[in-house]
């Protein structure tokens, strides 16, 4: 069921964003829901666009009423196709509501009216200069974000129903206000399953994804995902940094939404999100930036740390567009709504504060109590003056005995008094048992053990001289090890004796 | 992860028209720019994609007046990178006089896809000669006695809609399209 070229009652000619001109004709009988169309040429030399419009014609009738009718409200559609002498010239579809037009005054023919694309969203500056009817600030993130839920929803309407929009940009978006709506003009690059092969491979400028780039010439529901996300960071990152991809994003959008647009910008298409999770997280955004924020979890790794080390704070926390770090010390550190983690310095133990805010309320939560150690110190201790080594060795301070024991503290009785059997030549002691023979006396000196203690002594000293540097000082301190036990040992003969 | 993310840069086309003054105080030349710029200012207001798109500068040469430059009024201090080559388009307007006389002041990109419009009385005769004296590259050289710039700014809207809808095209190929011939409506031209 087609019409006729000849059939048609053209009101007006209208010139379209593409260009070329289109023309509103008074509805044929039975097609779309008013009484005036649009009617538009094929574009000469595409091919594959009348079999593709033919099948998207199919599409919008097999679905069920309900769902025509959003179809109907959402897009602007083919129709029916149109012929002239059997051959298929062009399609309708059907008209944009006035309200998707703006309107504007121009430099030299006064007052015009053009159909309100995206682009006029994104250049509020233009619209503002050329007396627009609609102007949406760049700061507006709740509008921007729910234009951007519409047309996620939209796409969303075709993707599970297996249909590539294929030619997402921003001249294929209309939009309006009050309430905030957006219409999407379907094409010939819109394919629905089986007429795939056939869609031109057209995208619209700084829309192309990598894989086009890289050769592929089909359009999938892959590559609407990244257009999807080129217009989205478009819409929210207006008068933003261009300094990097996503640089005009941050500060506007929170950590979640920086991850989808990584995900949706980068060339793997399995990762982009779908239509549906763009939308769901929009949604999201809009009811948390409408009511107060909420804070889910506040806290530091590591929980107690030494001071002055560095610390992370994570957090969880929805809405807000503004988020402000309070320290126990009284420090106050604003956070890029972007981040979602912030580390500083631990000065002192105590709670810390996360305020986060929008233009509804303030929410608060404080974290654990953080403690703050200081590391451990080493106190030095006092070690006493030990003096000689002799006195430490044996526990007996040696100069009093050799005082008490032996006239001064010489050795000199050592020289030869050991091949004699006679005793050491004792100063006269009081009460000094006579013994009836030398005998007696000799027996109570442990010859062995004195000769084993020279032995000792001489065998260590030998050694460290062969040794080397430490010799002469050991041998000292050896000699004196000697002579105290030598003392010693005398004065238990002494001691014997006087029992 | 952000530093591996590129997105496609937009590749503008750049439309560069000079005006032939030759000398004269009310030249034909002034009559045919005045209601093109008039449409730019227009078009580029009605459509603010298009300075992401398209570059246009109306100019009398070197040292000659700008009768219409798109970055300076509707570029807002965006910064704009270099052009390919392919995506320039050059037009001349003027009377064979004039663009002779002034050839070298104009300053036409030499290896630019061009097109010449010759208006005035001796639009005709100076057809062939003008259009032989340009250095070689793809141009089209057409003959306007009709005094009137109609035709011209419906040439130079219809060229501006095809630079900016089609980027697969170079502009060369706009210049010797046949589908520009059709609309020449009878006038002579040449092209090579």
């Amino acid at each position: 069921m087609s019409i006729e070229l000849a059939d048609l009652s053209i009101l007006r000619t209208l010139e379209v964003p593409e260009g070329f001109p289109v023309s509103e004709i008074k509805a044929p009988k039975g097609v779309g829901r008013g009484f005036r169309c649009l009617y538009r040429d094929f574009v000469p030399g595409r091919s594959g666009s009348e079999e593709n419009i033919r099948e998207l014609i199919k599409f919008r009738r097999r679905l069920s009423d309900k769902d025509r009718r959003t179809l109907d409200s959402m897009f602007l559609w083919p129709l029916e196709i149109v012929e002239s002498h059997g051959a298929a010239v062009g399609y309708i579809t059907g008209i944009l509501p006035s309200r998707f037009e703006e309107s504007l005054h121009t430099p030299h023919s006064g007052q015009a009216k053009v159909a309100r694309t995206l682009d006029w969203l994104n250049r509020p500056a233009h619209a503002r200069a050329v007396e627009a009817s609609l102007v949406v600030e760049p700061e507006d993130t709740v509008s921007r974000m729910t234009y951007c839920a519409q047309i996620a929803r939209a796409v969303h309407f075709l993707h599970s129903r297996d249909v590539v929009f294929g030619d997402i940009g921003p001249l294929r978006v209309v939009w309006s206000s009050d309430p905030i709506d957006v219409v999407l003009l379907a094409s010939e690059c819109t394919s629905s399953g089986t007429s795939r092969s056939s869609v031109p491979d057209i995208h619209a400028p700084g829309m192309r994804p990598p894989e086009s780039v890289r050769g592929q010439s089909v359009q999938d529901i892959g590559t609407d995902r990244y257009k999807l996300a080129v217009m989205f960071r478009d819409i929210l990152g207006v008068d933003g940094d261009r300094s990097s991809v996503l640089a005009a994003l941050s500060g506007r959008i929170d950590h979640d939404g920086i991850v989808l647009f990584e995900n949706g910008l980068g060339g793997t298409s399995e990762l982009r999100p779908s239509a549906l999770d763009w939308y769901e997280y929009f949604y999201s955004q809009i009811m948390s930036l409408t009511t107060p924020p909420s804070i889910g979890m506040f806290g530091a790794v590591p929980g107690h740390g030494l001071r002055n080390q560095y610390i992370e704070f994570t957090w969880h926390a929805a809405g807000y567009r503004e988020l402000v770090l309070e320290t126990p010390w009284g420090e106050v550190h604003r956070l890029d709504i972007s981040e979602s983690k912030h580390r500083l310095m631990l000065k002192q133990s105590g709670q810390f504060r996360l305020t986060a805010s929008n233009r509804h309320g303030t929410t608060e939560r404080l974290s654990d109590v953080v403690y703050a150690f200081d590391p451990p110190t080493v106190r030095f201790v006092e070690v006493p003056e030990l003096g000689g080594v002799e006195k430490a060795m044996t526990g007996l301070d040696s100069t009093i005995l050799s005082d008490r024991v032996v006239e001064g503290a010489e050795f000199s009785w050592l020289d030869g008094g050991f091949d004699a059997v006679a005793s050491p030549q004792l100063p006269p002691l009081p009460d000094l048992p006579q013994f009836a023979s030398a005998g007696v006396a000799l027996e109570q000196v442990d010859w062995q053990g004195l000769t084993s203690v020279i032995d000792d002594v001489m065998r260590a000293a030998d050694t460290e001289v062969r040794g080397g540097v430490r010799a002469g000082r050991d041998l000292r301190t050896s000699a004196a090890m000697l002579v105290s036990r030598v003392q010693s040992l005398a004065s238990r003969v002494v001691n014997a004796r006087s029992r | 992860m952000t530093a591996g993310l590129e997105i496609e840069p937009i590749f503008r086309v750049r439309i560069d028209i000079r005006v032939a003054l030759g000398g004269l105080i009310s030249p034909p030349g002034l009559e045919y720019i005045v209601p093109l710029t008039k449409w730019m200012n227009d078009e580029f207001a009605r459509r603010p994609i298009l300075v992401d798109l398209l570059e246009v500068a109306a100019t009398g040469g070197r040292g000659g007046a700008v009768y219409f430059d798109s970055r300076a009024d509707y570029g807002h201090g965006q910064m704009y990178d270099g052009i390919p080559a392919t995506r320039v388009l050059s037009i001349v307007v003027g009377t064979g006089a004039a663009i002779t006389q002034n050839l070298e002041s104009l300053e036409v990109d030499s290896q630019a896809p061009l097109l010449v419009w010759l208006v005035g009385e001796d639009a005709l005769d100076s057809l062939f000669s003008v259009h032989h004296s340009q250095v070689s590259r793809t141009r089209r050289t057409v003959a306007d006695p009709s005094l009137s710039p109609e035709l011209f700014v419906e040439i130079c809207r219809g060229l501006v809609r095809a630079a900016v809808g089609s980027p697969a095209e170079t502009c060369a190929e706009l210049i010797e399209s046949t589908a520009l011939s059709a609309a020449m409506r009878g006038l002579g031209y040449v092209v090579s």
